[in-house]
C-alpha cells in the first residue's frame, strides 16, 4: 500500500511539471497588455513603457519561467501584476471561499443525489423514477449559470432569502457563510446531483438484481432491510469514485458559478486574471487548481483501493 | 408502447423476421433497437429537427441575424415584423436563434470530429506501443488536471474570439479523454483471441488496427461523442458567457445568453429563448447518448434479460 | 458541467404517455422559474416620458433625492461626534469662494452605518495618481486631498491651500496652506510636504510633466508657505492641480518621496476617510478619520464642508450589471455605477431605489491612425466624416435616447467651453457625398481593420455599427474584435489598425483632451495644430483663450483626427433613504455628506 502511494506520489512530478510548462506558455503567448488594464483609457504610451519596465516585462520568457519555477518551489509565487500583492496570499485568501462554495455543492449533490438513486432503483420504472431520471437529465442540460441567474432572481431578489452575491467569511459569521454560499453551491451541484443520482441507481440496480440479494429477498427479508444494508453498502462502491470525480468538477465548475454570484473565490480571481494577463496570479492559481485536482484524485483511487477488498487483495 | 425488455422483442422479431434478420450487431439492429427505445429516438428526431433548422437558415429566418436597426431596440415577442423580438441592438431574436443552431450544432459536430481524430490517434498509439504509452498519458494527464472550462478559458485567451478558436480550445480539452477511452479498449482488445490469432496469421500492424481493433472501439466512442457534443453546446456558451467565446457580433446562442444577461428582469425572454434552445439540444444528445449507450454496450444487453 | 467518465447505466422504458406527462411536468419545473421572474415584479410598460433627472444643459444635475432640499449642514454645536470642531484652526476663507451659508440649515444627517458601493470594476490600486482609471478615483478620492477642488460649476476653489497669489506677470505662484490639517497618520500637513508632492507630480503625471515644461522651482518659504517659480506663463496650472479628476493629490513628503513614479504602497491622506485595507474582488474599506479639518464653506461639489457621516465605507467589485442592480434593489449595496440603461424605467418605478442619469459621463470618440494607411489621407477621413449616422451609433451602443445626445462641440454644453463653430461639419450624414469623397480620395479598397473590444458591449456597438456605415459607403471596413486590454497595446502600434473608438472622460482644462497630443494613438501631427496650442497655453485671459479655442475647434473639423460622435451619459441607481448630495456634479460619486436614513 505504502509503495502504490509513493509510486503514485512520484508519477504526479512529471505531470506537475508538465501543467506548469503548459500553463506558462499558455499564458506567454496570450497577446494583450496587462500594464493597459491597470493605466486606464487614456493611458499615454510613455506610462504604459514604463510600467511595463517597472514590472519587468520586458525580459526573455524562459528567463521568466525559470525564475517562477525556482521562486515557486520556496512558496512564493510571485506578485500581482493588477494589484500588487503576493500572489500566495491571494490565492490562500480566497481559498475559503472556493472550498466552502465546492464542500456546500459537494454536500447537496450527495444527499439530494444518492437518496434520489437509491428510491428510483427501489422503485425500479415506477411513474417515480421516470420523473426522477427525466429531473435528471433537465438537471444535466441546463447551462449552469442559467440556473443561477434564475435563482438570484428569485430567491435574491423577489423572495430576499439569500444575498445576491459576495461572500461573508466563515470568521465573520458562519451562518451568514452559509447563507451566502447556499445558492451558488446549489446552481452548482444540480447537474451533478443528477449525474449521482443516475450513478447510484444504476449501481443499486446492478446490485439488486445479484444472486445474494435476490436469495435474500426470496428469504423473506425485508425490502428494505435488504436494500439499505446488503445493497447500498455495495452499490455505493462506485459512487466513491464518482465522488472524486465530482469534487473536481464541481472545482471547475466554481469558475463559472463565482462569476454569476460575485463570490470572491479563486476560480473567479483565474478569470479575472486571464481578462487582465495577470500573469503571475494566472500562473500560481493553475498550479494550485491543478495541483489540487490531481492530489484529490490520488486521495479517491487511495480510498477505492482501501475500500474494495477485490483490489486491495489483488 | 410496451417496455419489454430487449430479449423479449428480439425473440418477437426474430419470430417474426426470422433468424437472419435479427441480428444483434450491425447497423441495421442498432436502428431497430433505436425505435424501440423511445427517449433516445425522440433525442434522435429533435437533433435531426435542429440540423435541419441548422441548414435551411437562410430560407427560414425572417431577417438578417447581424443587422443592426437601432431604431427598433428591445421590441417585445409577438411584434409584427419581429415575431420573437429584437435584442438590444435592433437584431431580430428568430432569425438569431435559427442562425445560432448552426453555430451550436457547428461546434459541437466539430470538436466531436477534431476531438476524435486527435484522440483516437493517440489513444491507439498509446494502446497499441507500450512504449509510447507512458509519456503519451502523461502528457494526457497534465492536460486532464485543468478543469476544462479553464483551459479552454487560457487557450481561447491565447487564440482571440472567434468560433474556429473554440472548436480548437474544446477540442484540447476533449482529446484526452477520448485518447483514454480509445486506449482502454485497445488495451482490452489487443489481449483476446482473435487479435492474436490475426497476428499470427502475419497481418500487418496498420491491418490489425483498422480491420479488428477499431471496429470494436467504436461503441465507447460513439458514446462519448454524443456527450462531447453535448459539453461542447454548453461549453461555448459558457465561454461567451465568461466574455471569452465567441466574438459578440456572431448570433451564437452563447452570446446571446450572454447580452441578454443585463435584461434579465425587464426583457426575460431574450434569455430563456435561447437557454432553452441550449436545453433542448443538450438534451437531445444526452437521451441518444444514453439510449446508444444501452444499445451498443453487450454487458447490458445481456443484463437486460434479468429483469 | 457533465462529466464524461461516469459510466451510467441508465434504462429509462417509458410509455408514450408517461413520457408526454412527464415532459410536460418537468419542463415546466425549470421553465418556472424565469416565467416567474418574467410575471413577477411590477414592470410598467407604459411608454409615457421619462424625465430624466436634473434640469438641461447648462444645469448641472443634482440627486433626485437631493433635490427635495434637505441640506445636510450642521452646527459644529449640535454636533454630538467631535469630528468637526476639535483643534481645526482654519481661517476664514477669502474671496473667491462663493460665501454664503456656512451653517444653518435643516436637520443634521444621521451619523453612522456603513455605506456600501457596487464598483463595476476591481481597482488596482487607490493611486490616482498612478492611473486614470476612473473606479480607483471614487474609492481614493475619500482619502486622498488637492490643493484645490472643482465646485459645482466646475469653477476652481481652494481647497488645501488657504489663499493663493498669481505674479502679474504670470511666472511666480505663491499658495499659503491651511494651518493645522492632519494626515491620516497624525502628522501635520506642511509646505515641505507639497513640495515633494510635486517633486512626484512632476514626473509621474501626465499634466504634471506638462507643466514642469514651465515649471523652473517649488519651494517651501517657510511651513505653510509654498512658492513656485515658472520659465514662461502656464495658465492651465491651477486648473491642472485641481481635483478630483486629474489634479494633483497630497500625501505626507516621505511616501511622496519614497514611492517615486511607482504605486504607492501606503495611503495616507488628509480626507474625511482613511484606508483600512483593501482585499482585491472582496472589498476596499475605509474609516472615518476622527481628526479630519472640514473647510467652513458650505458643501459645493467637491469643494467646502465635508462630513463623514457614514462609520465605514465599503467598496465592493462587482462586475455584472444585472448582479449591482440586483445588490441595490435587494439592499446589499447602497450604490451602483454604470448599470444597465435600458433598466431606466422599470427602476424609476421602484419605490426602495432611485435611479440617476449622470449627464454628461463621456463622449464617444472615433480615432484614426494618421500615420500610416489609408486613414491616414484626409480626404478619406472626410469621407468617413459624412458616412457616419451617429443617431444609429449613439443609439445603438447606449440605448434610449434619454442617455445620450448629439452636440457638436468638443467640450460639452454644460462647460464654459462650449462653441458650435464648426457645426454644419458635425455629423453631416450624406452617403451619397460620402461615396464622392470616397471616389475623390486616394482609396483603392483596402481594408480599413476597426479594433472592436469584445468585453465592452458599449464600445463594441459603437465598432460594429460604425463599420456597416463605412461599408454602405465603399469603405472595406473590417471588425477585428478582441478584449479592451488587447486594443490598448495595438493601439500604440500604426501597423495594426486603422480605427479604433473609446471614450473620453470631461474635464474642464480642454487642452487636457487625450487625442491631442501628436505622440497618443492615431498620432496628430499638424504644425497648424501645434501652433494654436503653444498660443493657448501662454495666453492667460479667459477670453483670449475662448477665442483660440475656437479656432482650435474649426481645425478639428478640418483635419478630422477623430470624430466625436455624442455624448453620453451614465445611468446610478441608489437605495431611496441615501440622503445627501452623493452627485452634485455629473460625474463620479462622493460619500462624504451623505447618510442612510431608516
Amino acid at each position: 500500500m505504502l509503495r502504490y502511494l509513493l509510486r503514485r506520489l512520484l508519477a504526479l512530478i512529471p505531470v506537475l511539471i508538465l501543467v506548469s510548462l503548459i500553463s506558462f506558455t499558455l499564458v506567454h503567448l496570450t497577446p494583450g497588455d496587462p500594464v493597459a488594464q491597470i493605466l486606464g483609457d487614456d493611458a499615454t504610451v510613455d506610462e504604459i513603457e514604463r510600467v511595463r519596465h517597472d514590472l519587468g516585462l520586458d525580459r526573455p520568457v524562459y528567463e521568466q519561467y525559470l525564475i517562477w519555477v525556482g521562486d515557486a518551489l520556496r512558496g512564493d509565487l510571485g506578485q500581482s501584476i493588477y494589484v500588487n500583492q503576493p500572489v500566495t496570499s491571494m490565492i490562500i485568501e480566497r481559498a475559503e471561499p472556493t472550498l466552502m462554495l465546492a464542500i456546500v455543492a459537494l454536500f447537496f449533490t450527495l444527499i439530494i443525489g444518492i437518496p434520489s438513486g437509491v428510491i428510483a432503483a427501489i422503485k425500479h420504472n415506477s411513474y417515480l423514477d421516470q420523473s426522477l431520471m427525466l429531473l435528471a437529465l433537465l438537471a444535466v442540460s441546463m447551462p449552469n449559470f442559467w440556473l443561477g441567474l434564475n435563482l438570484i432572481l428569485l430567491f435574491s431578489v423577489y423572495i430576499g432569502w439569500f444575498p445576491t452575491g459576495g461572500y461573508t467569511p466563515l470568521g465573520e459569521s458562519v451562518v451568514g457563510a452559509f447563507k451566502s454560499v447556499m445558492l451558488p453551491a446549489i446552481a452548482l451541484g444540480f447537474s451533478q446531483a443528477a449525474l449521482v443520482a443516475r450513478m447510484t441507481r444504476a449501481s443499486m440496480l446492478d446490485v439488486i438484481r445479484t444472486d445474494y440479494v435476490r436469495t435474500a429477498r426470496a428469504k423473506g427479508l425485508p425490502a428494505s432491510r435488504v436494500y439499505i444494508t446488503h445493497a447500498l453498502k455495495n452499490a455505493l462502491l462506485p459512487t466513491i469514485t464518482v465522488i472524486g470525480l465530482v469534487l473536481t468538477v464541481l472545482i471547475g465548475g466554481t469558475v463559472v458559478t463565482e462569476t454569476v454570484f460575485t463570490i470572491p473565490g479563486a476560480g473567479r480571481l483565474v478569470v479575472n486574471s486571464v481578462i487582465r494577463r495577470d500573469y503571475p496570479v494566472i500562473q500560481g492559481a493553475i498550479m494550485m487548481v491543478a495541483t489540487a485536482y490531481v492530489l484529490i484524485n490520488l486521495v479517491i483511487d487511495l480510498i477505492y483501493v482501501y475500500v474494495d477488498p477485490r483490489i486491495r487483495l489483488s | 408502447m410496451s417496455t419489454q425488455p430487449a430479449a423479449a422483442s428480439s425473440a418477437s422479431l426474430q419470430r417474426e423476421l426470422g433468424p437472419r434478420q435479427a441480428q444483434r450487431t450491425g447497423p441495421r439492429a442498432w436502428f431497430r433497437s433505436l425505435k424501440n427505445h423511445q427517449f433516445a429516438f425522440a433525442g434522435a428526431i429533435a437533433l435531426t429537427l435542429a440540423a435541419l433548422v441548422a441548414l435551411a437558415a437562410p430560407l427560414i429566418a425572417p431577417h438578417d441575424p447581424i443587422e443592426i436597426n437601432a431604431v427598433d431596440r428591445l421590441k417585445p415577442i409577438g411584434d409584427s415584423t419581429y415575431p420573437l423580438g429584437t435584442d438590444r441592438l435592433g437584431r431580430d431574436v428568430a432569425s438569431r436563434l435559427v442562425y445560432g443552431s448552426r453555430i451550436s450544432l457547428g461546434v459541437g459536430l466539430a470538436t466531436v470530429i477534431l476531438s476524435n481524430l486527435l484522440g483516437i490517434t493517440i489513444g491507439m498509439l498509446s494502446g497499441y506501443y507500450r512504449g509510447l504509452d507512458n509519456a503519451l498519458m502523461r502528457v494526457m494527464d497534465a492536460f486532464m488536471a485543468f478543469p476544462g472550462i479553464l483551459l479552454a478559458l487560457g487557450i481561447m485567451a491565447v487564440l482571440g474570439p472567434s468560433i474556429i478558436n473554440i472548436v480548437i480550445a474544446l477540442s484540447i480539452v476533449y482529446t484526452p479523454r477520448v485518447a483514454r477511452v480509445v486506449r482502454s479498449s485497445v488495451l482490452s482488445i489487443r489481449e483476446m483471441d482473435y487479435v492474436e490469432a490475426a497476428r499470427a496469421l502475419g497481418g500487418g500492424d496498420a491491418r490489425l488496427i483498422f480491420r479488428h481493433i477499431l471496429p470494436n472501439c467504436v461503441a465507447p466512442i460513439v458514446v462519448q461523442g454524443t456527450f462531447i457534443f453535448a459539453y461542447a453546446v454548453i461549453s461555448e456558451a459558457s465561454l461567451s458567457f465568461l466574455g471569452v467565446g465567441a466574438s459578440p457580433e456572431v448570433p451564437s446562442w452563447g452570446n446571446m445568453l450572454s447580452e441578454a444577461r443585463q435584461y434579465l428582469r425587464s426583457e426575460p425572454m431574450l434569455a430563456i429563448l435561447p437557454g432553452v434552445a441550449i436545453m433542448i439540444v443538450v438534451l437531445s444528445l444526452n437521451l441518444l447518448g444514453d439510449g446508444l449507450r444501452d444499445i451498443l454496450d453487450p454487458y447490458m444487453r445481456d443484463a437486460r434479460g434479468v429483469e | 458541467m457533465l462529466s464524461e467518465e461516469h459510466e451510467t447505466t441508465s434504462k429509462v422504458r417509458l410509455s408514450r404517455r408517461r413520457m408526454l406527462q412527464m415532459a410536460a411536468g418537468a419542463g415546466a419545473l425549470s421553465l418556472a422559474s424565469s416565467l416567474l421572474a418574467a410575471c413577477g415584479g411590477d414592470d410598467d410598460d407604459d411608454d409615457s416620458d421619462q424625465e430624466t433627472s436634473g434640469g438641461d444643459s447648462t444645469d448641472a444635475p443634482t440627486a433626485t433625492a437631493a433635490a427635495e432640499g434637505d441640506e445636510p449642514e450642521e452646527t459644529a454645536a449640535e454636533d454630538d461626534d467631535s469630528e468637526e470642531d476639535a483643534d481645526s484652526g482654519t481661517e476664514e476663507d477669502d474671496g473667491g469662494t462663493d460665501g454664503g451659508e456656512a451653517t444653518g440649515g435643516d436637520a443634521p444627517g444621521v451619523m453612522g452605518g456603513t455605506g456600501r458601493v457596487a464598483l463595476y470594476s476591481e481597482p488596482p490600486t487607490l493611486d490616482s495618481s498612478w492611473t486614470t482609471a476612473i473606479v480607483v478615483l471614487v474609492p481614493s478620492q475619500h482619502v486622498f486631498e488637492y490643493l484645490f477642488a472643482w465646485d459645482s460649476a466646475w469653477d476652481i476653489q481652494p481647497f488645501l491651500v488657504d489663499s493663493f497669489e498669481i505674479a502679474a506677470d504670470g511666472l511666480t505662484y505663491t499658495f499659503q496652506l491651511r494651518e493645522g490639517i492632519k494626515f491620516h497618520n497624525g502628522d501635520e500637513m506642511v509646505a515641505d510636504d507639497i513640495v515633494k508632492c510635486f517633486n512626484r507630480w512632476g514626473q509621474l503625471v501626465g499634466e504634471g510633466i506638462a507643466a514642469y515644461e514651465s515649471i523652473t522651482d517649488v519651494v517651501a518659504v517657510d511651513d505653510y508657505t509654498v512658492e513656485i517659480s515658472l520659465s514662461k506663463p502656464f495658465s492651465p496650472l491651477l486648473a491642472y492641480l485641481t481635483g478630483p479628476g486629474g489634479g494633483m493629490m497630497v500625501m505626507p513628503g516621505e511616501i511622496a518621496e519614497a514611492a517615486g513614479t511607482e504605486r504607492l504602497e501606503e495611503y495616507v491622506g488628509t480626507g474625511p476617510y482613511s484606508f483600512v485595507e483593501h482585499i482585491p474582488d472582496r472589498h476596499i474599506l475605509l474609516e472615518r478619520f476622527e481628526d479630519y479639518s472640514p473647510r467652513e464653506e458650505a458643501p459645493d461639489a467637491y469643494a467646502g464642508r465635508r462630513t463623514a457621516y457614514f462609520e465605514e465605507l465599503e467598496f465592493i467589485t462587482v462586475p455584472d450589471a444585472a448582479a449591482r442592480i440586483a445588490g441595490v434593489e435587494a439592499g446589499d449595496y447602497h450604490w451602483a455605477e454604470e448599470v444597465t440603461r435600458d433598466e431606466h424605467e422599470r427602476l424609476q418605478d421602484s419605490s426602495d431605489v432611485e435611479a440617476l442619469v449622470i449627464k454628461p459621463l463621456r463622449f464617444m470618440g472615433i480615432i484614426f491612425n494618421k500615420a500610416q494607411g489609408p486613414m491616414a489621407d484626409p480626404v478619406l477621413r472626410q469621407a468617413a466624416l459624412y458616412a457616419f449616422n451617429h443617431e444609429e451609433i449613439m443609439a445603438a451602443a447606449f440605448g434610449p435616447p434619454d442617455f445620450w445626445r448629439l452636440q457638436p462641440s468638443l467640450m460639452p454644453p454644460e462647460s464654459v467651453w462650449f462653441t458650435e463653430v464648426g457645426a454644419e461639419f458635425y455629423n453631416p450624414y450624406d452617403p451619397d457625398r460620402a461615396r464622392e469623397l470616397v471616389e475623390q480620395s486616394a482609396y483603392n479598397g483596402e481594408t480599413v481593420r476597426w479594433m472592436g473590444p469584445s468585453d465592452r458591449e458599449d464600445y463594441f456597438a459603437v465598432a460594429l455599427t460604425g463599420v456597416q456605415h463605412l461599408q454602405d459607403v465603399g469603405i472595406n471596413a473590417e471588425l477585428v474584435s478582441m478584449d479592451w486590454g488587447s486594443v490598448v497595446e495595438r493601439r500604440t502600434n500604426p501597423e495594426e489598425y486603422e480605427i479604433f473608438n473609446t471614450g473620453f472622460s470631461f474635464n474642464p482644462e480642454p487642452t487636457t483632451l487625450s487625442f491631442i497630443p501628436a505622440n497618443w494613438p492615431g498620432w496628430w501631427e499638424s504644425e497648424a495644430k501645434e501652433e494654436i496650442l503653444d498660443r493657448i497655453m501662454t495666453a492667460t485671459d479667459f477670453d483670449e483663450r475662448f477665442a483660440i479655442w475656437e479656432e482650435f475647434q474649426q481645425l478639428y473639423f478640418e483635419e478630422v483626427p477623430a470624430i466625436r460622435v455624442g455624448d453620453f451619459f451614465g445611468l446610478s441607481i441608489f437605495r431611496s433613504n441615501l440622503k445627501g448630495e452623493a452627485l452634485p456634479v455629473s460625474s463620479f460619486p462622493i460619500f462624504w455628506n451623505v447618510w442612510l436614513e431608516d
